[in-house]
């Protein structure tokens, strides 16, 4: 049966969204008069509007429609490996936690080198990858310099620097 | 004409140097994600001291316009709006990057910009003090239809994917409230969190939800980043032109809605490029085609928010009161420079104020061959530079452009989530683009609500307020016509198709005659 | 060239992190001033007037940068995280600092934030438009007697200072006024010059900008100020109201005793500068002298003042 609805993976998420406008709905109850209107409203709607796309898939789906073909060009890019797509997600998370415990350059030369590494698809020359290193050293300090000597921003600080 | 005079002070060898180096400067801050026009200024104002009055401010009108300019190449580029004025223009930039016409956007966003730009100086130099009554006009039932006409442009978002696009509009309107409420002070959907409690930054959420997919799915495969045209040599600048002038209309309506949202204070480049984009959508030939690297949508944006940078000069100007951020920290720095604000700046420091305008226009004008250059430049190295490079080149950008919003780790944080949360719904077809319209437009529509519900409240007349004020209704009139528009233009056109068929038969015969 | 910078922000870096606080020589580097809300606000305003002045008694450099983010509460929190060393010091603002944590957890407690020096502040300001009704705060008061809660007041945010401006001329005055909050001061005001409302609670500072367009009926300082000659306080019409946002200079706690005193020294001698005091007042701020050995006393007074307003605002005093 659930085979047969159409977009599973959309509506899957639809539910989640009611789901989702539900305990919002129900927590924006103890807020204040006027701080509660639009939380409410909002939720309800994202729950309704989920369900009037749940019902649609279902019946579409009893009706034998087959899963769109994506029109737009707008759903990101189908297959290539998920495992790079981790382990880009898993660098990202490690830098910003990093940041403020190895300090902005280390924490950053780290992570930029590791999504480097994920990043790289063919087989590179030593002179390449020399190449590759020196530019990203000049890419990092180049941009620490313009914003903690230029900008004036305070800069995360860690063990190191 | 007496201002002519100020216009040779501003034609200074020294003025025209520091115009150069601000429009350069606000530039490449602009292009970089989270580094936005604010901090440029903000850091420029201490030198500003050292100058004189009018130096000062044509450097910083200069940097400023720069950066808003500069948010349209990465938008163009890599699809992360370097300013929030940009969000508009990765709809249609960003697709024709991919297809190859990364070149020719950036040169249509450049001459759109200086065509902005110019309608939003000469707007504030010649009609400001009756420019700044529109600011007044506005009260909060005003600002909740604006946001609710800026609303409307889901439905043409996400063509075919109504639901899904409502669906994420609400989560992104749910995402605006994370934080203290600025109205009754509650803490909303925070969940215990010190990293929400300070809300979801726009900048944060726009650099997560269109770069982070973007990179994630640019790991996992081999292919190029962009596609290379076939004749990549040339800014294509002729061609730019012609598109240019036969979209004239697009580009002016564009940039006069960009001065007068600009005036509004609180409303700003975002809102104003993204009700222009509606706009020339509605108004186009093909409207079918917005959205999928369609020209006409980067002349809209990218005319709209430069001319929001003179726009928003009227009030900070006339009324003391600043349109925009920017505006805010110039306003600081005349004020300690001890040049009190107000009507009588016209009149009384008339020679300031004709010079900064005269230095705004040159610096606008400027913008044309730097930012060619300049564009040409950033296309190239980001088609040659190896993806090896690319890819965590641009991560670092994220990553610093976020910190760099409020130099806080948090807003860092909440940018990654949200990418991979937008790379995630984006799989299951819901886009981005709706959710970012919700957190944008989200604030402003709550926030004049309330507000229209608590004065007419006050005043025993609630529905007076939302339904009795003349601007007001026409903003809920252009609303309904932008989400009937569809509909309409179908009746319309499926006539019209008729007629034409019946013309086109009526004339072949004659032909045969 | 590139190593060349590497190395002087290595060095920069290793100078910053281990440089060991000595009273003797301080200050010996340049001083971070890390404002708590957006540049262009009074906040910012006010530190680019003591700038000049501080990198004088100094002879160092004042750099001034921004942390902002939830009404000032991003950067407050994360104060006491920060280099001790007497070299970060932070802008620090009341009622921001009592109420905030009074209302619910935003990561750090009044305790938590050691003030050194509270320099200046802004008086509240009941402004209607030029072309009002209201001549004097009596027609203003007498009016709101008449129509209870029909009278709208805009200021900026929720348990703000104009709000508590506004609870506090309710309470005094006995009558019954409807606050709309607004996301800041300009907001704020444009609602009232486009007579959305028909008044406004903000500060002195923003009363002086806008000229001719408004009329301030009162302002809440002990005395009239210098800027706005003409223009009555709350007390001498009988209301004892004298309150506003409070601007001074806090530190991380980790800073040695000796050196919060050396700052709140120098931070005193700029505040008796009468060029300073003089471009302060014309810009509409009060200046005000609460060293660090006052403090105590100051921060007592004022978080009672704060507590018995909050209570009638209704917000509830948290646990923590």
């Amino acid at each position: 049966m659930f085979k047969r609805v159409h977009d599973p993976l959309g509506t899957s998420v639809a539910a989640g969204f009611v789901l989702l406008g539900l305990v919002l709905a129900w927590t924006s109850q103890s807020m204040t008069a006027m701080g509660s209107v639009f939380p409410i409203t909002i939720s309800s709607a994202m729950a309704i509007v989920g369900l009037i796309l749940i019902v649609r898939n279902i019946i579409l789906g009893i009706r034998g429609m087959t899963p769109v073909s994506r029109s737009t060009g707008e759903g990101g890019v189908e297959g290539g490996s998920n495992m790079r797509r981790l382990l880009f997600v898993a660098a990202m998370i490690a830098w910003i936690a990093l940041l403020p415990v190895l300090g902005f350059l280390v924490a950053s030369a780290l992570a930029y080198f590791a999504i480097m590494i994920v990043a790289i698809h063919e087989r590179m020359s030593v002179k390449e990858i020399a190449l590759l290193i020196v530019l990203g050293f000049a890419i990092l300090v180049g941009f620490y310099a313009l914003m903690s000597e230029i900008l004036l921003i305070p800069m995360p600080r860690g063990l190191f620097f | 004409m007496d201002k002519i005079i100020y216009l040779f002070e501003a034609l200074s060898v020294a003025n025209l140097g520091l115009a150069f180096v601000g429009v350069l400067a606000g530039i490449v801050i602009g292009a970089l994600p989270g580094l936005s026009a604010t901090m440029a200024v903000a850091v420029l104002v201490p030198f500003t001291f050292t100058m004189n009055p009018a130096s000062g401010l044509i450097v910083l009108g200069a940097i400023y316009t720069g950066a808003i300019y500069g948010g349209s190449y990465s938008a163009i580029l890599v699809n992360a709006p370097g300013t929030p004025s940009a969000i508009a223009t990765t709809f249609d930039g960003f697709p024709m990057a991919k297809r190859g016409d990364g070149a020719l956007a950036v040169s249509l966003a450049t001459l759109a910009s200086v065509i902005g730009g110019l309608v939003g100086a000469l707007l504030l130099m010649f009609l400001a003090p009756p420019l700044a009554t529109v600011a007044l006009a506005f009260g909060p039932p005003e600002y909740f239809w604006l946001a609710v006409f800026g609303l409307t442009l889901i439905s043409a978002l996400s063509v075919g994917n109504l639901l899904k696009g409502l669906i994420g509009a609400c989560f992104g309107l749910l995402l605006s409230m994370i934080g203290v409420a600025v109205i009754g002070a509650d803490v909303r959907f925070t969940f215990g969190s010190q990293t929400l409690i300070g809300g979801i930054d726009i900048v944060a959420g726009l650099i997560g939800l269109y770069c982070i997919p973007v990179l994630i799915d640019l790991v996992a495969t081999k292919d190029p980043h962009l596609k290379v045209a076939s004749d990549s040599s040339g800014f294509r600048l002729a061609e730019s032109f012609g598109i240019l002038m036969r979209q004239k209309f697009n580009a002016l309506r564009s940039a006069v809605i960009g001065t007068v949202v600009g005036i509004l204070p609180g409303a700003g480049g975002s809102v104003a490029s993204l009700v222009s984009y509606s706009e020339a959508r509605r108004s186009a030939k093909n409207p079918e085609n917005y959205g999928k690297g369609e020209p006409g949508g980067i002349i809209a944006t990218e005319a709209a928010n430069n001319a929001t940078v003179g726009g928003g000069f009227i009030p900070t100007l006339v009324l003391g009161i600043p349109g925009t951020p920017p505006d805010a920290v110039i306003l600081g720095a005349l004020l300690v420079q001890g040049i009190k604000i107000g009507p009588q700046l016209f009149t009384s420091q008339g020679s300031i104020v004709y010079t900064f305008i005269f230095g705004l226009l040159i610096g606008t004008l400027l913008m044309l061959p730097i930012g060619l250059v300049v564009g040409r430049y950033a296309y190239k190295s980001i088609i040659s530079i190896p993806k090896a490079a690319l890819v965590p080149t641009i991560a670092f950008l994220t990553v610093i452009g976020s910190f760099a919003i409020h130099n806080n780790l948090h807003d860092s944080a909440v940018m990654l989530g949200l990418g991979v949360i937008g790379w995630f719904l984006n799989r299951a077809g819901f886009t981005p683009s709706p959710i970012v319209l919700g957190l944008v437009l989200g604030q402003i529509a709550e926030q004049g609500f309330v507000q229209a519900y608590l004065i007419g409240n006050a005043q025993q007349n609630v529905l007076g307020q939302f339904f009795g004020r003349p601007i007001s209704l026409a903003i809920a009139a252009f609303a309904i016509l932008t989400l009937f528009y569809p509909l309409i233009a179908k009746a319309i056109g499926a006539r019209r198709a008729r007629k034409s068929d019946v013309d086109q038969t009526v004339e072949s015969r004659k032909a045969d005659v | 060239m590139r190593i060349g910078t590497l190395l002087s922000t290595v060095v920069f870096a290793i100078g910053v992190t281990s440089g060991i606080a000595s009273a003797q020589d301080y200050p010996s580097k340049p001083i971070n001033y890390i404002i708590p809300f957006n540049a262009g606000g009074e906040s910012d305003v006010a530190a680019r007037f003591q700038q000049p002045f501080l990198e004088e008694v100094t002879g160092q450099s004042i750099v001034v940068q921004y942390i902002s983010g939830a009404g000032g509460a991003q950067a407050w929190s994360q104060l006491n995280g920060m280099e001790g060393d007497g070299y970060t010091m932070m802008g620090s603002n009341l009622p921001h600092i009592i109420l905030q944590p009074m209302a619910q957890d935003v990561g750090y407690t009044t305790d938590d934030i050691t003030n050194v020096y509270f320099f200046q502040y802004t008086p509240d300001a009941l402004l209607v438009p030029a072309g009002s009704d209201f001549q004097t705060l009596e027609d203003f008061v007498a009016y709101a007697k008449e129509n209870p809660g029909s009278v709208t007041i805009s200021g900026s945010a929720t348990n703000s200072a104009n709000h508590v401006a506004t609870t506090k001329l309710n309470e005094l005055a006995d009558i019954q006024t409807t606050y709309i909050p607004f996301s800041g001061t300009s907001p704020s005001m444009t609602a009232l010059l486009g007579g959305q409302v028909q008044g406004s609670f903000s500060y002195s500072t923003a009363a002086l900008n806008q000229g001719e367009e408004i009329r301030v009926l009162a302002v809440a300082a002990e005395e009239r100020l210098p800027s706005l000659p003409d223009t009555p306080t709350f007390k001498e019409l009988g209301y004892d109201m004298v309150g506003g946002a409070y601007r001074g200079i806090a530190v991380p706690s980790s800073t040695p005793e000796e050196i919060r005193t050396q700052l709140s020294d120098l931070i005193g001698e700029v505040n008796a500068n009468p060029e300073f005091v003089k471009k302060m007042e014309d810009a509409g701020f009060v200046v005000i002298s609460i060293p660090y050995s006052e403090m105590p006393a100051f921060m007592e007074e004022r978080e009672q003042q704060y507590q018995s307003v909050a209570e009638t605002m209704g917000i509830e005093t948290s646990s923590n």
